[in-house]
């Protein structure tokens, strides 16, 4: 996206100069240098649980066969290009921080289930990542207190182009291809939230409980997952006809399924909730950051079907609406002023962990999770580079679900086709991603499916 | 390759049902083509896949050893008491019973399926051992009847709903209203006959019933304000004391109608009286300030 046309979107880019820059990143504590977690990812420990994993995947499957041993080798050196990925977690009187951490590496075979809870301590030898293998696949869950999908990516991407190197490949050039003796940019381990904070003492807005489905059966701790390929040049063609972005369309029609099965389950309109959607939106073109830590925020757009049933046209205008209004400086800087005065808060920042965790899972619940009916995260097409691109056949991004939000979707694209991953806890039901699916082949997308359910394949 | 009829999406080769809507897929091993790669490899048929969740099964099996082992300490000690001790002074029986019945509780927990129904149930069933044990230490059986009589109720009330599978709210409330009499007719039976059962605490129990009725029909389907739903468990409360005054007095043939219970029944009415203002005046006040009344 070019500046002007970006600048048209947002207002204006700002840039780090134009605000605080007054909290040291790092600081030792004897010999140890203790990392404090990012603004967006104090929440993630504390409301760590069986079923809120908060771990994200992210895979590339190749037309070259992929080896453990020699993936390992890539590992390793891609790992001296991204120090602030060697770190452990650890729980402090106060808070939960990081530290360097430099045990043995290691690359597990693929499993059934992505997005798994991941034990902070023998998980992965103590990291807070993950990466997996198969035969023609590379894959990396994630520990979301690391980083966010932006982060994530260029990390998978800087690892997949050193396993094609070590292959005996040629990669082109890429920005979001970090090589293994390149030196480590100065933003890159900054927490970007508290650079642009501003002190604006803005209120604390408490929207309205989502409708969420609840109408299940079984549920398991194992992600279950519904995944569609399409082709992106398809859905652009119905969001140039509906004037709006592939995000935007998506987001429209997510919230078109929830409406459908919000209809089919609850009885009357009356008691009808608002339909919301949370689209974390990376804001790192819009402040200029270069941090490879989260530096992501949420928009929500949403409907109440209580007033009336919403045509797909009009749940295309609210959507394009919300996204647009919110998506510029002084409401990103809003959100990033509420979330960081939070932090600072004396109250919040004194009290001992064992206290602000219980406050951060009601925080959590109450101004996150029962908000919004469901979460769309769109990473967009991956631009890969030559030698890359002739390789790479497909791309997948995983969220994991949570309690209150049994279904999460996520989306990526690569090779002008678009992965469209619903992952859940639901063992048997899959009503909203059918509701989504269906919309989209009554519009002539072609869609096919897998997935990871029971035993669907012959010979299985 | 097939296509679902229902979804109408493209399925993987080899699929034979589609994953969205469960349809079988009945076309020709040409059409439905050979099994490729899945996207993810098969879970184990044991289910034992190695991932994270091993782990919490084994810090269990952690918890479940260390508490075997507290308990077999315990009761080797008390073991070794009783022999040492004279036998007329202590006994380890009941030590060593209530050891092993309070370990029970703890690996109730830990061995089976963390569930509400299957955790009650076993906690019910631990507890009228351990009570009747308790009870039994002396040769005879005696208060622990009614101890047994109302962890019955218990269970009959407040598990048994939430083990149904069908109509749960239907039958759930039914499940409860008879644990409810089997509880107070067993109570009066094991006085001795059936004495107070029928003239007292069935029509007492039928108008409290009635009153719950009345009230989940006012409240049904609304948001209810708290002040409100207090207010009227508070009214049916009066209301079944009250009555249990009245039925009292009519067992004994007393000719007054009512007799400590005349204030009770002026605090409900009092209560009743409020309640039908403040609703009154939320609809009149909603009416002209055009306003949901929600």
């Amino acid at each position: 996206m070019s500046r002007r046309r970006l600048e048209a979107l947002c207002g204006s880019v700002a840039h780090k100069r134009d605000f605080t820059y007054d909290i040291p990143m790092r600081f030792t504590w004897g010999a140890e240098e203790i990392i404090p977690l990012d603004n967006a990812a104090i929440i993630y420990p504390p409301t760590l649980a069986r079923y809120n994993s908060h771990m994200f995947r992210l895979s590339m499957d190749l037309t070259i066969p992929v080896e453990g041993s020699r993936l390992l080798v890539a590992l390793e050196r891609v790992m001296t290009r991204f120090p602030y990925f060697s770190v452990s977690l650890h729980q402090g009187f106060f808070w939960y921080y990081l530290t360097n951490h430099h045990k043995k590496l290691s690359v597990y075979p693929e499993h059934a289930y992505p997005c798994a809870f991941l034990d902070r301590h023998h998980g992965a030898n103590g990291y807070l990542f993950k990466v997996f293998w198969r035969e023609d696949r590379i894959a990396v869950e994630i520990f979301h207190a690391l980083c966010d999908g932006t982060g994530g990516l260029v990390f998978l991407k800087s690892l997949v182009a050193e396993y094609l190197r070590l292959s005996g490949i040629e990669i082109g050039e890429d920005p979001q291809i970090f090589r293994p003796g390149t030196p480590v940019g100065r933003g890159e381990s900054d927490d970007s939230f508290q650079h642009f904070y501003k002190p604006l003492g803005s209120v604390m807005n408490r929207e309205p409980a989502a409708f969420h489905y609840a109408r299940f059966e079984e549920i398991s701790d194992r992600v279950q997952v519904i995944s569609a390929q399409v082709g992106i040049a398809d859905v652009k063609r119905l969001g140039t006809q509906y004037d709006c972005t592939i995000t935007e369309y998506l987001v429209a029609e997510l919230i078109d399924a929830f409406q459908r099965v919000q209809e089919q389950t609850v009885g009357s309109r009356k008691h009808y909730k608002p339909i919301s959607i949370s689209v974390p939106v990376n804001i790192r073109r819009v402040f200029d950051s270069d941090s490879m830590r989260n530096f992501t925020l949420f928009v929500t757009p949403r409907i109440n079907p209580r007033l009336g049933y919403y045509e797909f046209e009009e749940i295309v205008q609210q959507v394009k609406f919300q996204i647009r209004g919110s998506v510029n400086i002084k409401s990103l800087s809003q959100q990033i002023s509420r979330n960081v005065a939070g932090e600072r808060n004396p109250l919040l920042r004194f009290a001992p962990n064992i206290l602000k965790g219980p406050v951060m899972k009601i925080l959590s619940d109450s101004y996150g999770d029962k908000t919004y009916s469901t979460t769309i995260s769109n990473i967009g097409e991956v631009k890969l580079p030559s030698g890359m691109r002739e390789v790479v056949k497909r791309a997948d991004f995983y969220l994991s679900p949570s309690k209150s939000n049994k279904v999460s979707c996520s989306v990526v694209g690569v090779n002008g086709m678009m992965s469209i991953n619903f992952t859940n806890f639901l063992v048997k039901q899959t009503v909203i991603e059918r509701e989504f699916l269906t919309a989209l082949v009554a519009k002539g997308i072609p869609v096919r499916i897998a997935d990871n359910r029971n035993p669907h394949v012959s010979g299985r | 390759m097939a296509y679902c009829v229902r979804c109408g999406v493209k399925l993987e080769p080899g699929s034979v049902e589609c994953p969205l809507c469960q349809t079988q897929v009945i076309a020709s091993a040409e059409i439905i083509g050979q099994r490729g790669t899945p996207l993810f490899p098969p879970a184990p048929s044991n289910g034992k896949d190695k991932d994270e969740h091993l782990r919490v099964d084994k810090r269990r099996r952690g918890f479940i050893e260390l508490t075997a082992a507290f308990m077999g300490i315990a009761i080797v000690t008390l073991a070794i008491a009783g022999f040492a001790i004279d036998g007329n002074t202590f006994s380890p029986v009941l030590p060593i019973g209530c050891v092993f019945l309070g370990g029970c509780y703890v690996l109730a927990v830990l061995l089976g399926k963390p569930e509400y129904t299957r955790i009650a149930s076993i906690y019910v069933i631990i507890t009228i051992i351990l009570l009747v044990f308790i009870d039994f230490f002396d040769r005879q059986l005696g208060w622990s009847y009614y101890c047994v009589a109302s962890i019955g109720l218990f269970w009959g009330a407040l598990v048994l709903p939430f083990m149904l599978k069908r109509r749960k709210v239907l039958y759930g409330t039914l499940a409860a209203i008879v644990s409810c009499v089997l509880f107070l007719f067993i109570i009066d039976t094991l006085d001795g006959g059936i004495a107070w059962f029928l003239p007292i605490a069935l029509p007492t129990f039928l108008t409290v019933l009635v009153g719950l009725l009345v009230y989940s029909i006012r409240f049904r389907k609304k948001e209810v304000q708290v002040g409100e739903s207090v207010l009227g468990i508070v009214l049916i409360a009066c209301i079944g004391v009250g009555s249990g005054d009245f039925y009292t007095l009519r067992f004994f043939g007393d000719e007054r109608w009512l007799s400590w219970s005349t204030n009770v029944w002026i605090a409900a009415a009092c209560v009743l009286v409020f309640l039908v203002a403040s609703h009154s005046i939320r609809k009149v006040r909603f009416y002209f300030s055009n306003k949901i009344s929600h």
